[in-house]
C-alpha cells in the first residue's frame, strides 16, 4: 500500500495540472486573438464621415471583365410567351432532380434515345380553371440540346398552353414540364359588334388599313443606326428592323 | 366650343445611364444632348406661351429614369461643366466661321447655349423637374408616368408582382417629385396587355395610351374607332394613337422632318473638323462624337459629303408652313369626323420628346407654331386625356387588343432570336425578388438595404432599352452588360440575403453605384393575397 502513495500523489498532481491547464490555458490564449487596436496607416486618422462623402469603391469587378449570370437556375420552369398573333416563344428548364426522376423510371437509355417534343394545346374559349382540356395539339420536335423555341401557331386571338415531353421509342409520351397559358393578339377589327355601340362605318372608311409599324417608315433608318449613332429617341414606333 | 380635340402626347425618356465610376460613359451623352437638344428647348418653349398668355394642354409623360437623372445632384454639375465647354466652343466657331456661309449657323448655336444655360442654371436651379411642376401648376401640363425603369410590362406578366413594383415605384416617385399624383400613365413602348389596366386601377391611374390598332382591335369593335377613348373593363381609359397624324411627323418620306431645309442631324463638327481643334469637345480618349454643333441641311438625297450649308431662317420658315399644314389637316379630318359622331372627336397624336429638337433640330420651333395657331382655331381644341374623361365620362366598355407601338405592331422588336435569353433571368429574378418580400414582411438595417438594392437592381435590368437595343443593334455591348451586370448584382444579393451573408461592403458599394429611387420599398413585390401563380412549377 505505501507503494501506492506516489502513485497517487503523482495521478493527484497530474489531475491538478489538468485542471488548472483547462481553466487557465483559454485564459491565457485569450490576449492572442482579443480585438487589438487596428493599424492605423502612419498618415491620417479615419475620419467619421469620410465614407458617406466618398464611398469606397469596392471593386466588385473590373471594366470589360466577363459577367458570368447561370443559364440554369435549378428549377422546372417552361414559360410561353406571344411574340405576335403568329408566333409564341417559349423557354425552359428540366432540373436534374426532374432528370432523375426520368431516369429512375425509364431508364438511362430512354433519355437518351427518346426525342424532345413541345405540345401545343389550343385552349381557345375554354375555361380557365380546367387547364387539362383542350380542342386539340400540335407536337413539335426539337432539337436535342435546344431550351427555348418559337413557335408558329399561326391563330391570333387564341388561348394555348404548352408540354414539354419526351417522346420514348415505343411511341410512349412522358410529360416533364407544363406551362403557363397564354393568348395570341387579334391581328385585325373584331367581327364582334357592341348593339349599344354599333360602330360607325364612315370612321373606318378613313382609318383604312391599320398601318401600325409598316407605313410609318421611321426618321431613324436601320442604315443610320448602324453607323454608330445613339440611339435616342428609343422607342421610336414603327421601327425598322 | 370647338368641334374637335387634339391631344398632344410627348412622351420623355432615357434609359438610366448615370456612372458615377466614370465621367466618360458615351451613354451619359445621350442624356446631356437630350437636356440641351430637346428638354430645355421644349421648356424654353413653354414658358414663352405661358409668357405670352397663349392658351394651350398638352401632356408630357416623364418616365421615372429621366426624372431621376434630372433631379441628380451629380449629373446636374456634369451638365453644368458639359454646357460650358458648348459655349467655349460656340464662342471659338464664331471666330473660326466668319466670314464663310455657317456664320449664321455658328451665333445661333451661341445663343442657344447661352440661352440653356440661363434656363438651366439661373431659372430652375439645374432642376428640370421643377419647370414641369411650374408648367403643370401653371395648368399647361399634364405630366403623366410611366413604368419605373420603362419595363416592357407585356412580356413581365407572368408575374404581376413585377409589373406592380415597376407602377407602383413609378407612381411614388412622381409623388415625391410633382407633390401629385398622376392621373395617366405612358406604357413603355405602349406595350399593353390584357391585366394591365387591372394594375394601373390599383393605384389610382385613370388612362394610358396604345397604338391604334389597340384600340382599333378591340374585343368589341369600338363605336368611334381610334376617335374617341374606350374603358377597360376595369374602368380604366385607353386612348388610341391617331394614324394620320403620326405619320406627317414621323414618316422618312411624308414627314415633316425630312425637308430639305431643315437641319441635318449626321454632320457635325465633331466628326468633320480637324483632331487637334476639336479634340477638347469629343471624347477625351480621341473618339469622335457628336458636339450638337451641325452646320448643314438636308439638302436633299445626296451624299452627307454634299449637304448645303444650314440658314435657320429658311428653317424657320419651313417650320411655320408646316405647322400650318398639320394644322389645316387635323381641321379637314375634325370637320369630317364631327359630321359622322355625336360627340366631338379626339385625335391622339403621341410622339417620343427626343423626336423634337433631337433629331427634328426644328420641331420645337414648329410645336410652338403649331400651338399659337391652334389658340386661334375655331375647330380644334387642345386637350389632355384627363380633360376630355372630365368632359366625356360615358364611354364604350370593351377590351382594348394587346399590342405596341413597335415594328409590326406587337412585341418582336422586344422578343426576337437576338434578345429573347434575357426573359428567363429577368422572369427568375422577378419571381426570386417576390420571394424575398414575402419571406421578409418586416425587414430593417442592413437586411432592408440589400432588399431593397436587389429591387433597384431588378428594375434596371428591366428597362425595355436594353432589349430594343440589342434588337436594333447598335451599342449591344452595353445593352447586354448593363442587363448582366444588373441580372448578376441582383443574384448575389438575393443568395446573400438568402444565406444570412450579407456584405455590407457590397450593398454600400451598389447603392452608390445604382442609386435611383432612394425610396424604393422592397415590400412592392410582396404577393396580394389570394393571386398570383408563379411561372416555376
Amino acid at each position: 500500500m505505501e507503494n501506492m502513495w506516489p502513485w497517487l500523489l503523482g495521478t493527484a498532481l497530474v489531475l491538478l495540472a489538468a485542471v488548472l491547464g483547462g481553466l487557465l490555458l483559454p485564459r491565457l490564449r485569450k490576449p492572442a486573438s482579443a480585438p487589438r487596436k487596428p493599424d492605423i496607416p502612419g498618415t491620417e486618422p479615419k475620419e467619421e464621415m469620410a465614407e458617406e462623402i466618398s464611398p469606397i469603391a469596392h471593386p466588385v469587378r473590373r471594366e470589360g471583365e466577363d459577367l458570368f449570370i447561370p443559364h440554369r437556375y435549378g428549377v422546372d420552369r417552361m414559360v410561353v410567351l406571344a411574340k405576335d398573333p403568329y408566333w409564341l416563344h417559349a423557354y425552359w428548364e428540366v432540373s436534374a432532380t426532374k432528370y432523375r426522376e426520368f431516369v429512375n423510371r425509364h431508364g438511362h437509355e430512354a433519355w437518351n434515345t427518346s426525342h424532345q417534343v413541345i405540345r401545343v394545346y389550343d385552349i381557345t374559349g375554354l375555361d380557365e380553371e380546367s387547364p387539362f382540356a383542350a380542342h386539340n395539339y400540335q407536337q413539335i420536335f426539337l432539337d436535342p440540346f435546344a431550351d427555348n423555341w418559337f413557335i408558329e401557331v399561326g391563330q391570333p386571338d387564341s388561348s394555348f398552353f404548352l408540354e414539354l415531353g419526351r417522346l420514348l421509342p415505343d411511341g410512349r409520351y412522358v410529360k416533364l414540364l407544363t406551362s403557363n397559358r397564354v393568348s395570341t393578339p387579334r391581328a385585325s377589327v373584331s367581327q364582334r359588334i357592341d348593339e349599344e355601340w354599333m360602330w360607325i362605318e364612315g370612321i373606318y372608311k378613313i382609318i383604312g388599313r391599320v398601318p401600325h409599324g409598316n407605313s410609318s417608315e421611321l426618321l431613324v433608318t436601320k442604315k443610320e443606326l448602324e453607323g454608330g449613332i445613339k440611339p435616342l429617341g428609343i422607342s421610336s414606333p414603327g421601327f425598322k428592323q | 366650343m370647338a368641334k374637335g380635340y387634339l391631344s398632344f402626347v410627348l412622351h420623355a425618356h432615357l434609359p438610366y445611364v448615370r456612372h458615377p465610376e466614370c465621367e466618360k460613359y458615351l451613354e451619359e451623352k445621350w442624356f446631356y444632348e437630350a437636356v440641351t437638344e430637346t428638354y430645355i428647348p421644349m421648356i424654353d418653349v413653354f414658358d414663352r406661351l405661358v409668357w405670352d398668355n397663349i392658351p394651350f394642354r398638352l401632356t408630357f409623360s416623364v418616365s421615372p429614369p429621366l426624372l431621376s437623372m434630372l433631379t441628380d445632384p451629380l449629373l446636374q454639375e456634369r451638365y453644368v461643366r458639359h454646357l460650358e465647354k458648348l459655349m467655349e466652343l460656340s464662342h471659338k466657331e464664331e471666330a473660326r466661321t466668319y466670314g464663310s456661309p455657317f456664320h449664321q449657323a455658328a451665333l445661333m448655336y451661341k445663343e442657344k447655349f447661352r440661352r440653356a444655360y440661363e434656363i438651366f442654371v439661373h431659372q430652375n436651379q439645374c432642376n428640370l423637374a421643377k419647370a414641369l411642376k411650374r408648367l403643370q401648376n401653371q395648368g399647361r401640363l399634364e405630366i403623366t408616368t410611366c413604368a419605373a425603369t420603362h419595363g416592357f410590362l407585356p412580356l413581365m406578366m407572368v408575374n404581376r408582382q413585377a409589373v406592380r413594383a415597376q407602377v407602383e415605384t413609378a407612381v411614388h416617385l412622381h409623388q415625391k417629385h410633382f407633390d401629385c399624383s398622376p392621373n395617366g400613365i405612358w406604357l413603355p413602348e405602349c406595350g399593353y396587355t390584357q391585366g394591365v389596366d387591372e394594375i394601373l386601377k390599383e393605384y389610382g391611374l385613370k388612362f394610358f395610351f396604345t397604338d391604334s390598332h389597340g384600340v382599333l382591335f378591340a374585343y368589341h369593335r369600338p363605336r368611334f374607332g381610334i376617335f374617341a377613348p374606350v374603358y377597360c373593363p376595369s374602368g380604366v381609359a385607353a386612348f388610341g394613337r391617331d394614324v394620320e397624324s403620326s405619320k406627317q411627323v414621323w414618316s422618312a418620306d411624308e414627314g415633316y422632318p425630312g425637308d430639305p431645309d431643315y437641319r441635318e442631324f449626321y454632320r457635325d463638327i465633331g466628326y468633320d473638323l480637324d483632331h487637334e481643334y476639336i479634340k477638347e469637345y469629343i471624347h477625351p480618349d480621341g473618339i469622335r462624337t457628336h458636339t450638337g454643333m451641325k452646320y448643314h441641311r438636308i439638302t436633299g438625297k445626296v451624299d452627307l459629303a454634299d449637304k448645303q450649308p444650314y440658314y435657320p431662317e429658311w428653317a424657320r420658315n419651313k417650320a411655320e408652313i408646316h405647322a400650318a399644314n398639320f394644322m389645316f389637316n387635323r381641321e379637314k379630318q375634325i370637320e369630317y369626323l364631327s359630321a359622322l359622331m355625336e360627340r366631338p372627336p379626339l385625335i391622339v397624336a403621341p410622339y417620343d420628346a427626343e423626336l423634337f429638337g433631337h433629331w427634328w433640330f426644328e420641331g420645337p420651333m414648329w410645336l410652338e407654331f403649331l400651338i399659337r395657331k391652334i389658340a386661334t382655331s375655331k375647330t380644334l381644341q387642345l386637350v389632355t386625356p384627363s380633360d376630355y374623361l372630365r368632359m366625356h365620362k360615358c364611354n364604350q366598355i370593351t377590351k382594348p387588343c394587346p399590342s405596341t407601338w413597335g415594328n409590326a405592331g406587337y412585341n418582336e422588336v422586344w422578343l426576337n432570336e437576338k434578345n429573347h435569353w434575357i426573359y428567363r433571368h429577368l422572369h427568375m429574378a422577378a419571381d426570386r425578388m417576390n420571394e424575398l418580400a414575402d419571406m421578409f414582411p418586416q425587414a430593417e438595417g442592413n437586411l432592408r438595404r440589400a432588399l431593397n438594392q436587389a429591387g433597384r437592381e431588378l428594375l434596371l435590368a428591366q428597362s425595355s432599352d436594353w432589349a430594343f437595343i440589342i434588337s436594333t443593334g447598335t451599342m449591344v455591348s452595353y445593352a447586354v452588360k448593363r442587363t448582366k451586370e444588373h441580372i448578376a448584382n441582383f443574384l448575389r444579393l438575393y443568395n446573400d440575403i438568402k444565406y444570412c451573408r450579407i456584405d455590407e461592403g457590397f450593398v454600400s458599394h451598389l447603392e452608390w453605384q445604382n442609386n435611383i429611387f432612394p425610396d424604393i420599398d422592397y415590400r412592392s413585390w410582396r404577393t396580394r393575397e389570394g393571386e398570383y401563380q408563379s411561372a416555376i412549377c
